[in-house]
């Protein structure tokens, strides 16, 4: 079970998405100028189970692509966003075959409120992993 | 003897392919327990023999892995003839089906199931016992059902729709990792069907049927 190649295969897919800008480490003192709508990502596992008699595995669970953009614009800028990222992000393929991003799931609220000023939504984009044997 | 259990992982499914078995000419084969093989030895670790004639009935009509192989002799895996009433016949017959003709599913393969009914119950009632029934002398064959996941890639997949289509009876040799032997036995690949589900991977089903239940060989302690 890589975890590098499969963090490296969506951070390529990332940065080639157009839709907002991709923020790789969301913890850094300083987002993108201005109030453009912005995106990161996180990885769920649910779950990993051996599907071959060789060591095949797969691991199973959800990539949070989370939107956020500037205070007082507004969910319609970040929900468009969401959409036009989520979708970009779906048509991409593992030449691999390993990593399959199956389907959007529902889009949730992602903000904390007054906390902090970014407003955000989370879609969870269900993925399968295949790794293992010869 | 502390409890165990052996995990599945690194087994081995060999389905032999087309190639006609080698026929062995056995000169002698002792009474003992591994039976051992005096013969122009070719056979090695992996293969699997079938004896047929041998003038052991512990032997005739069973498939064993080889075991222990030299220039000149082998070993039949799990055999026992240390009590036989039978000699070396006059025409002893060994197939040797090698495992480098076979393919091995494991990479595909990710459940495997053995089924074995009872022979059926036929209704034989009559106007003194309309209940009779009576049990078929017909016991259905044992069938091995391998699921796994489709990958055109693997030479195995290949093989094994080819297998489909022949219909021709192939050696089957489950190799049990943890030195745990060999389960094997006759089977021929009688369906390949397709699982695709709507969220999910896209797997195959094979039934195999076998002409007589396959065995797990191995030396008892």
């Amino acid at each position: 079970m890589s975890e590098a190649y499969k963090r490296e295969l969506v951070r390529g897919w990332c940065e080639a998405v157009t839709a907002a800008v991709f923020v790789q480490t969301i913890n850094d003192a300083d987002r993108p100028a201005g109030a453009a709508p912005w995106f990161t990502v996180q990885w769920e596992v649910d779950a990993v189970e051996v599907i071959g008699y060789c060591g095949v595995s797969q691991e199973t669970g959800q990539l949070n692509i989370i939107v956020g953009a500037g205070p007082g614009g507004g969910d319609a800028e970040v929900a468009a966003a969401t959409d036009d990222v989520v979708a970009e992000l779906l048509a991409n393929v593992d030449p691999q075959g390993q990593l399959t991003l199956e389907r959007a799931n529902g889009t949730t609220e992602h903000s904390a409120g007054s906390a902090d000023r970014w407003y955000r939504l989370n879609t969870p984009i269900s993925y399968r992993y295949v790794t293992g044997g010869p | 003897m502390p409890a165990k259990a052996y995990s599945t992982k690194g087994l081995q499914i060999w389905l032999g392919g087309t190639e006609a078995p080698a026929a062995l000419v056995p000169t002698a084969i002792t009474s003992a327990k591994p039976a051992v093989v005096t013969v122009a030895n070719t056979a090695v670790v992996g293969d699997l023999v079938y004896v047929s004639n041998s003038g052991f009935p512990e032997l005739d009509g069973k498939w064993f892995p080889v075991g222990t192989p030299t220039a000149t002799q082998f070993e039949l895996v799990g055999s026992d003839t240390t009590g036989t009433a039978g000699a070396l016949a006059t025409a002893p017959t060994v197939d040797l089906h090698a495992q480098g003709d076979a393919f091995d599913l494991s990479c595909l393969a990710k459940t495997i199931t053995f089924n074995s009914d009872a022979p059926a119950a036929i209704q034989a009632g009559t106007y003194c016992d309309p209940s009779l029934a009576i049990t078929s002398p017909i016991i259905p064959p044992t069938t091995v059902e391998v699921t796994g996941n489709i990958k055109i890639e693997d030479p195995a997949y290949g093989e094994l729709i080819d297998a489909e289509a022949d219909g021709v009876q192939r050696s089957l040799d489950i190799v049990l990792p943890f030195g745990q032997q060999h389960i094997v036995g006759p089977a021929v690949i009688s369906m390949v069907t397709w699982d695709l589900p709507v969220d999910g991977v896209q797997g195959f089903r094979a039934t195999m049927t076998c002409a007589s239940k396959p065995q797990h060989r191995f030396e008892h302690a």
